[in-house]
């Protein structure tokens, strides 16, 4: 039975068509997966069906709710239909709720939206709303703030409200994109289990084909604001239609493939040596706790780990160039910790980095010479290398008097990019290069940081939480976890046969574009949370609470792993005291 | 919370300390009370004047440090010394910070929310004809000087006068002497009250406007229309809840910084208050007083910034951690 109808959708913000004659209809209990890159229109046709599009916004065509038109019906009507038979659930949790008021009343705000109830009644049922999407505590977490929960419990809360008056229609708008992968797993569990509750029909927007091959039963791809195509699941993984969903798919990294790869040259130097890295921000616990790890000439290293895990604050560490709290950092065979300025400068040649979102790294009143001119000039070279340097990272020189903002996304990765290479570096840091963008654009920028590398004989240092991206590109490995390294070596050693029970969780939680195959895994999402960067470690393995082998452990063997703190055994390996136990 | 309210109190304390002593300084080596007798006709001697002055520590022929000093050990005990003539300082600003708080607090509180109003609704329906119309009242009054702000309300307020045959409004001063009622009290309120609400309604609605726009297209304020609430619930409890935070801090600083600041609203209707005392007392050589009124305005600003980070955590839970 179709409860939601959409015919012949435009969307014109002024001139320009947003979205131009998008069609699709969902039924009872059938899950739409929406697909397609950034400015493909796909956030905004389901604003469009709720009715939440700005007012400048002109919206066309037919929108049918169990046979009702939606567009051009009364203000009135629309409030009483939203939240009550449609449902929407947004990307970012945080910015999506209301940061003044409490959990438990902006859950019950959306009751009463709907119901004639008491306040008091109204709380009770929000806090029931709360234990359903599987919040610890729910009546006592309902008092708290949304800055007092982390991305994973927001979103659930946003799933409550969605859920909360029995929708006949959800609408996900990205819903899990800015989550850690195996939070990912468990809102999707939620998901599933409020589709169950409720009964409804869900169109699921996102970017990630991973997601919607676990869960869409039909998916429609959208491009340029016009459907490119819309199939069965398997019929659009397996035998798509259209070139530009061929292209969508084979641009996806996989994690669940062996890449081949030249070999890096074996015993190559050392251009990165860490030993014994510690960093801790005022009185809080470690945020990075004894991480050892070393980058050879010409090797690209990835180091992986989920939000809060010390990823970000080790690259820091290395990039101050200085003596770090206890440990030892050697750049090039320098030891930071005995630098004078001076040759701080000059080491600073040989070590750059690229930041995650080049809107935000490059500044907007430079033109783009100017930008890839300023490390020249801070180093007292002359800028005559910038065209040069444009024309290696592929862009025209001709554009160099323009400003970051006239340029795409991609574009703007390979200014930084440009940027970074201007001294010449041995060493690149790369901090989430490619997340801030398109799966297509992203193979391309990848592709190019490759080829960077073979010719200029750069290592890498990547940091990233795509685990797909860091199989594809990187020759070694190291899975941190609250701060310390969990397990580390050959990339294909570690992603084939994972050791650490947490290498394996976050490898399993991450969604595979194959339909067959999402349906054929057993799902078990890791429970619990990443922990944040302040949170205090007791004694013994820092992974135990969350970990699926300890809890089925004897008792005598569970007791090393409370008692005694795992480490790595060596170069390679797992700081895991039972890397064969439980799951295998 | 209470600790670190505390050590902001503390940090205040020695910046009023220093704002007044500065101030002081300042104002007994700049004015001379002097000169105040020196204009007396028969011109009194020279010892009379240095015990009159000594009296009242004013003698400038007494090493600047001493003076400070004992200017420093009343102020401590809240004894802000005598004016060139001999009058109690304390008395006077006692007398005169009652007529400025009167005045300020129904000014800024009627100022403050009928910007807020207008600059909610201006905001709500940018670039409709409402937020045109108030963009353009706005600049128009920021770009009018009080001085031709009040006497515009005056001569409008004759008018009316003459109009109805009746005295409506008053113009000069708090109270007509010898009658104590309430209604007289608020005929003499209206016209100053409405000068400087004009004026703060002018700078609120453009603050307001601007902070409500920046959140109208937050993601939570789409999360409560997708609940179903009515645009206007959710941009009230939610849009304008969250847009009212930075608003509330500058309406405490304001309150503070008004304190002594609405010298021209006093004058012209006549409200002798401490704005236009302080004019007043400079023009006088009137040391004590200048350094007394200085204190006054530091310890204000300074209230002002306390109840600013309260309001601000009353109304944030986020900046309540901690």
């Amino acid at each position: 039975m179709t409860v939601l109808e959409v015919r012949d959708l435009t969307v014109r913000f002024g001139e320009t068509p947003a979205v131009q004659g998008v069609a699709f209809e969902v039924a009872r209990g059938e899950v739409l997966g929406v697909v397609g890159e950034s400015g493909s229109g796909k956030s905004v046709s389901v604003l469009a069906v709720l009715g939440l599009l700005p007012r400048q916004a002109a919206v066309t065509g037919s929108v049918r709710l169990h046979g009702r038109e939606l567009l051009g019906a009364p203000e009135k009507e629309l409030t009483a239909l939203r939240g009550r038979s449609l449902a929407m659930v947004f990307q970012d949790p945080l910015a999506a709720l209301t940061p003044v008021h409490r959990i438990g009343d902006q859950v019950a705000e959306a009751i009463l939206a709907h119901q004639d109830l008491p306040r008091k009644q109204a709380r009770a049922r929000a806090v029931d709303l709360l234990d359903l999407v599987g919040i610890p505590e729910p009546g006592r977490r309902a008092r708290a703030f949304p800055h007092e929960f982390s991305g994973g419990m927001r979103q659930r809360v946003m799933i409550a409200m969605a859920v909360a008056n029995d929708p006949d229609v959800i609408i996900c708008d990205e819903p899990t994109t800015a989550l850690d992968v195996t939070v990912q797993a468990q809102i999707l569990d939620v998901l599933g289990t409020a589709r169950r509750e409720t009964g409804a029909a869900v169109v699921f927007v996102t970017h990630d084909l991973g997601v919607v091959a676990g869960l869409a039963d039909r998916v429609m791809v959208l491009r340029a604001g016009r459907v490119e195509e819309t199939a069965p699941v398997d019929d659009l993984f397996f035998r798509p239609r259209t070139a530009y969903t061929r292209n969508l798919l084979a641009a996806v990294p996989r994690i669940d493939r062996r890449h081949r790869r030249s070999a890096p040259p074996p015993g190559g130097e050392r251009v990165l040596q860490v030993e014994g890295l510690v960093k801790r921000y005022g009185r809080g616990a470690r945020a990075v706790d004894r991480v050892s790890f070393a980058v050879r000439a010409g090797e690209t290293f990835g180091l992986v780990g989920e939000s809060g895990c010390g990823k970000t604050t080790t690259l820091m560490e290395i990039l101050a160039l200085a003596a770090p709290q206890a440990g030892r950092i050697v750049v090039l065979g320098r030891d930071t910790a005995g630098l004078t300025r001076r040759e701080r400068l000059e080491l600073r040649r040989d070590l750059q980095v690229v930041f995650q979102d080049p809107m935000a790294s490059l500044d907007p009143r430079m033109t783009v010479h100017d930008i890839v001119a300023e490390p020249l000039r801070a180093h007292g070279l002359a800028a005559d290398r910038v065209p040069e340097l444009l024309r290696l990272v592929g862009l025209d020189p001709g554009q160099a008097a323009r400003y970051p903002q006239d340029f795409s996304g991609g574009q703007r990765q390979r200014i930084a990019i440009a940027r970074a290479l201007a001294l010449a570096p041995r060493l690149l840091v790369l901090d989430e290069p490619v997340s801030a963008l398109d799966v297509s654009i992203r193979a391309e920028v990848i592709a190019l940081l490759a080829d960077l590398k073979a010719r200029l004989g750069l290592s890498y240092l990547l940091v990233a939480h795509d685990l797909a991206l860091v199989r594809g590109i990187a020759d070694r490995v190291a899975v941190m976890y609250a701060g310390r390294i969990v397990e580390i070596g050959p990339v294909e050693a570690v992603f084939a046969e994972p050791r650490h029970p947490y290498t394996r969780a976050l490898l399993a939680a991450v969604p595979v574009p194959d339909p067959a195959r999402e349906r054929a895994r057993r799902r078990a999402p890791l429970r619990g949370e990443p922990p944040g960067g302040a949170a205090a470690y007791p004694g013994g393995c820092r992974f135990r609470g969350r970990c699926p082998v300890y809890a089925e452990l004897a008792a005598a063997p569970a007791s090393r792993c409370v008692n005694e703190e795992p480490e790595l055994g060596g170069a390679d390996g797992a700081a895991c005291h039972h890397p064969s136990g439980g799951t295998r | 919370m209470a600790g670190f309210l505390a050590r902001r109190l503390i940090g205040y304390v020695v910046l009023v300390a220093v704002a007044a002593s500065v101030a002081y300084l300042l104002a007994a080596v700049a004015l001379n009370p002097r000169a105040n007798y020196a204009e007396r006709t028969p011109r009194p001697p020279e010892s009379a004047v240095d015990a009159q002055l000594a009296a009242y520590n004013l003698n400038d022929k007494e090493p600047l440090a001493s003076r400070f000093a004992t200017w420093a050990g009343g102020a401590l005990r809240g004894d802000f010394g005598r004016t060139w003539n001999g009058a109690s300082v304390n008395d006077d600003l006692g007398r005169r910070a009652g007529v400025t708080l009167r005045l300020v607090a129904a000014g800024l509180l009627l100022g403050a929310v009928a910007g807020i109003a207008v600059g909610a609704c201006a905001a709500v329906g940018q670039y409709g004809w409402f937020d045109r119309l108030s963009t353009l009242a706005s600049f128009g009054v920021l770009a009018v000087p009080t001085v031709v702000l009040a006497n515009v309300l005056i001569i409008g307020a004759v008018w009316l006068n003459d109009l109805t045959g009746m005295k409506i409004f008053l113009v000069s001063g708090e109270a007509t002497p010898g009658v104590d009622s309430v209604l007289d009290r608020l005929r003499h309120l209206v016209l100053p009250t409405l000068t400087l609400a004009l004026g703060m309604a002018a700078v609120f609605s453009r603050y307001q406007r601007n902070m409500l726009l920046d959140v109208l297209g937050a993601d939570f304020v789409r999360t409560a229309r997708a609940k179903g609430l009515t645009r206007r619930a959710a941009y009230g409890r939610h849009a304008l809840r969250v847009a009212l935070i930075p608003v509330a801090t500058y309406f405490a600083f304001t309150f503070g910084a008004l304190l002594v600041g609405t010298t021209v609203t006093e004058t012209i209707f006549g409200w002798y208050g401490l704005g236009q005392q302080l004019v007043a007392s400079i023009r006088a050589n009137d040391v004590n007083t200048v350094a007394a009124i200085s204190c006054l305005a530091a310890v204000a600003l300074l209230v002002a910034a306390v109840a600013a980070d309260v309001l601000h955590a009353v109304l944030d839970p986020r900046v309540r951690a901690t």
